[in-house]
């Protein structure tokens, strides 16, 4: 069974909590330690890691990602490091669910096929692709299911009935419900009518549905997260690490206070 | 062209395509819906002939550029002159269509990326002649060098944003746009400026452009009774191309030539010829060619012209490319700025560095020709825009030796 499958099957959130996904642009501070910082916040409490793959031109990422996929690209940064990251996130934690979360042209280019495949084979079990939209997706679907990983599908506010009934047709391993209308990153308070769109997507979806974007702590992931599975928090925590040129231990200490706050709210 | 009544096909061979997040599906869905009703209403293509008419200036003339002839000593240049367009450039055509088409949906803002500045002005035009808000992206490297077009939008009420990220230019520009949109998608319009994009831009781009190519073509036979042997126009996304193209594609004995810029050297790292250099990829919402590395991070373009900075292209014309019906050539920055200097002295007409590119290739094509052969250029825009640009270039770059 996929390890997403298997988390959502064995998590019970009245001893667990709901499911804290996590988002970490992979090559910030450096390659080396994006997987023993991921693997700290795994330990402090994430429960699913998105693991991030630096693209030069993010448009649906806000000022903190764009900054973070920037000083990973300085780096030079490259797929094969994000799979080399996933084998020693796995090598830790053989059960925590691993999402490559990408733009399609790296996926692209690097080849569909091949990505899939060493991603797989480093222990990944879920892609998502932000600019790869349910139209568009025919063009992966055989490559994914030869390795057996799940697709993550995305549901934004404005998404209307008829695409959301062929979204949740074809979702595999848990939504990312988008809870503005915007790109990522922190915001002061979320939408007023959220959670009636989070309400009409869980009755419909088949699998659980985690919300995400404008999600920076305690207090905003109890409100998200109240009528569905979880959430997602990219901004906030990519953020930690970019406060400082060189990145201390305060940054990992710092971030994963906040994963266990935000664990603890969604307890 | 549309072939239902809801869908466009969106798809030009493998190119093309929305590849775009998820938050921006349900705005392309109405504007596809809103773009179909629209060509399909006569009353849409009244208005829209109106004012193309009385206040744009068309149609534009087709202009004999004699003594150019002459100095080639071969084919008849021909000059489509969209130069002479109210606000400058071909741009026009296309803004004007998708503003009227932004004012049938409801819609009260208007967003638009820039790199020279053409398209800016004109969408910010558009905003100031149908009473819109109006906020134009530009890359902060093009503010530098395209200071009279930012005046120009700013006197005509438009918000400027300057984006320093990245290269600083025009696919930055688009970067900031695209996210803008998703963030203000209910209300705003995204005005395009070129045939990319997610569809259905590139086929709306294309149609409201094509009135170049259809008035081009009656010109030449009317005045030539052929039809002329090549047309040339510069491409960067591609916009004024695919509009004069589309008037010939199915002459199949003319031959279409798109003109990249090839940047100091013309060499491979250090240009923005996508289609000749470049590699298949995603950007910016369709499939293309792209100027890109190995993993697919895309690579900053160079050329001297910031309309044509940009490491993409329309996926039309890469898949007029690729079944081999146009062909895509490279002009370096030099050979641009003699071609500027050449139409000037030879015709009094100053053109953008863009379509400088253009008048470059014809030169050099022509001088292969005979005398009762003909090349229609297009002649997008007009360049005094570009006179600090060419300027500057010049003082670091005294002329060598005569390329055309």
């Amino acid at each position: 069974m996929n390890r997403v499958d298997q988390f959502f099957k064995n998590n019970d959130p009245k001893t667990n909590g709901k499911a804290l996904t996590i988002y970490y642009t992979c090559g910030v501070p450096s390659v080396e330690k994006s997987a023993k910082y991921i693997n700290k916040l795994i330990d402090a409490g994430a429960d699913i890691v998105e693991l991030g793959v630096p693209f030069s031109d993010p448009v649906a990422d806000g000022v903190v990602i764009q900054e973070a996929a920037q000083k990973a690209l300085i780096n030079n940064v490259t797929i094969q490091d994000v799979i080399a990251t996933t084998a020693k996130i796995r090598e830790q934690h053989k059960d925590t669910p691993i999402v490559l979360f990408s733009y399609y042209n790296v996926i692209y280019k690097y080849g569909v096929e091949k990505t899939f495949s060493e991603f797989a084979n480093a222990g990944g079990d879920a892609v998502l692709i932000v600019d790869l939209p349910h139209e568009e997706q025919q063009e992966i679907f055989e490559d994914l299911e030869k390795h057996n990983l799940h697709l993550i599908q995305l549901v934004a506010p404005e998404t209307n009935e008829s695409r959301l009934n062929k979204i949740v047709a074809s979702a595999k391993g848990f939504i990312y419900m988008v809870t503005v209308n915007g790109v990522t990153g922190q915001r002061t308070e979320l939408p007023v009518d959220l959670s009636k769109k989070i309400q009409k997507l869980v009755a419909k979806s088949p699998v659980p549905v985690l919300a995400g974007f404008g999600i920076s702590n305690g207090t905003t992931a109890k409100i998200a997260a109240e009528n569905c599975d979880g959430v997602i928090v990219g901004s906030a925590i990519v953020k930690k690490f970019l406060d400082s040129q060189y990145c201390s231990k305060n940054s990992i200490e710092s971030a994963c206070n906040l994963v266990k706050e935000i664990k603890n709210a969604l307890s | 062209m549309a072939n239902d009544n809801n869908k466009t096909s969106g798809k030009y061979g493998i190119y093309g395509g929305q590849y775009v997040p998820e938050s921006l599906m349900v705005a392309l869905e109405e504007l596809e819906k809103a773009y179909i009703e629209a060509v399909n209403d006569d009353n849409f293509w009244k208005e829209y002939d109106y004012y193309i008419k009385d206040y744009v200036g068309r149609k534009t003339p087709l202009f004999y550029a004699e003594r150019l002839t002459k100095y080639c000593g071969g084919a008849k240049i021909y000059l489509k002159r969209e130069d002479l367009n109210h606000t400058g450039a071909h741009k026009v055509n296309n803004t004007l269509g998708q503003v009227l088409l932004a004012k049938r949906m409801g819609k009260k803002r208007l967003i638009a990326e820039t790199g020279a500045g053409m398209h800016g002005v004109s969408t910010a035009t558009m905003a100031a002649l149908f009473d819109m808000d109006c906020e134009v992206f530009m890359g902060a490297l093009d503010v530098e060098r395209q200071q009279p077009n930012v005046e120009r939008m700013q006197l005509l009420g438009a918000t400027l944003s300057s984006v320093s990220s990245g290269s600083k230019t025009l696919k930055d520009a688009m970067n900031e746009a695209i996210r803008n949109w998703v963030t203000t998608v209910t209300d705003s319009f995204y005005v395009i400026g070129t045939v990319a994009g997610p569809a259905p831009y590139p086929e709306m781009v294309k149609r409201f452009q094509s009135i170049i190519g259809r008035e081009a073509r009656e010109q030449i036979l009317e005045k030539e009774k052929v039809l002329p042997n090549k047309v040339i126009a510069c491409v960067g996304g591609g916009s004024n191309a695919m509009g004069i193209f589309a008037g010939f594609e199915s002459d199949e004995f003319v031959e279409l030539i798109g003109v990249e810029a090839g940047g100091l050297t013309g060499s491979i790292h250090d240009s923005a010829a996508s289609i000749n250099y470049g590699s298949t990829g995603v950007l910016h919402g369709c499939k293309s060619y792209l100027l890109q590395d190995d993993f697919g991070q895309i690579q900053e373009a160079q050329s001297i012209s910031a309309g044509l900075d940009y490491p993409g292209v329309g996926p039309e014309h890469a898949h007029l490319n690729d079944i081999k019906r146009a062909k895509y050539t490279v002009i370096t920055d030099e050979e641009a700025i003699q071609a500027f200097e050449l139409l000037t002295k030879l015709e009094g007409i100053i053109p953008a560095l863009e379509s400088s590119h253009a008048v470059a290739e014809a030169v050099k094509q022509a001088k292969q020709m005979t005398n009762d052969e003909t090349i229609i250029i297009n002649l997008s825009g007009r360049g005094d825009k570009d006179m600090q640009s060419v300027m500057k270039y010049r003082r670091d770059n005294p002329k060598q030796k005569d390329l055309l």
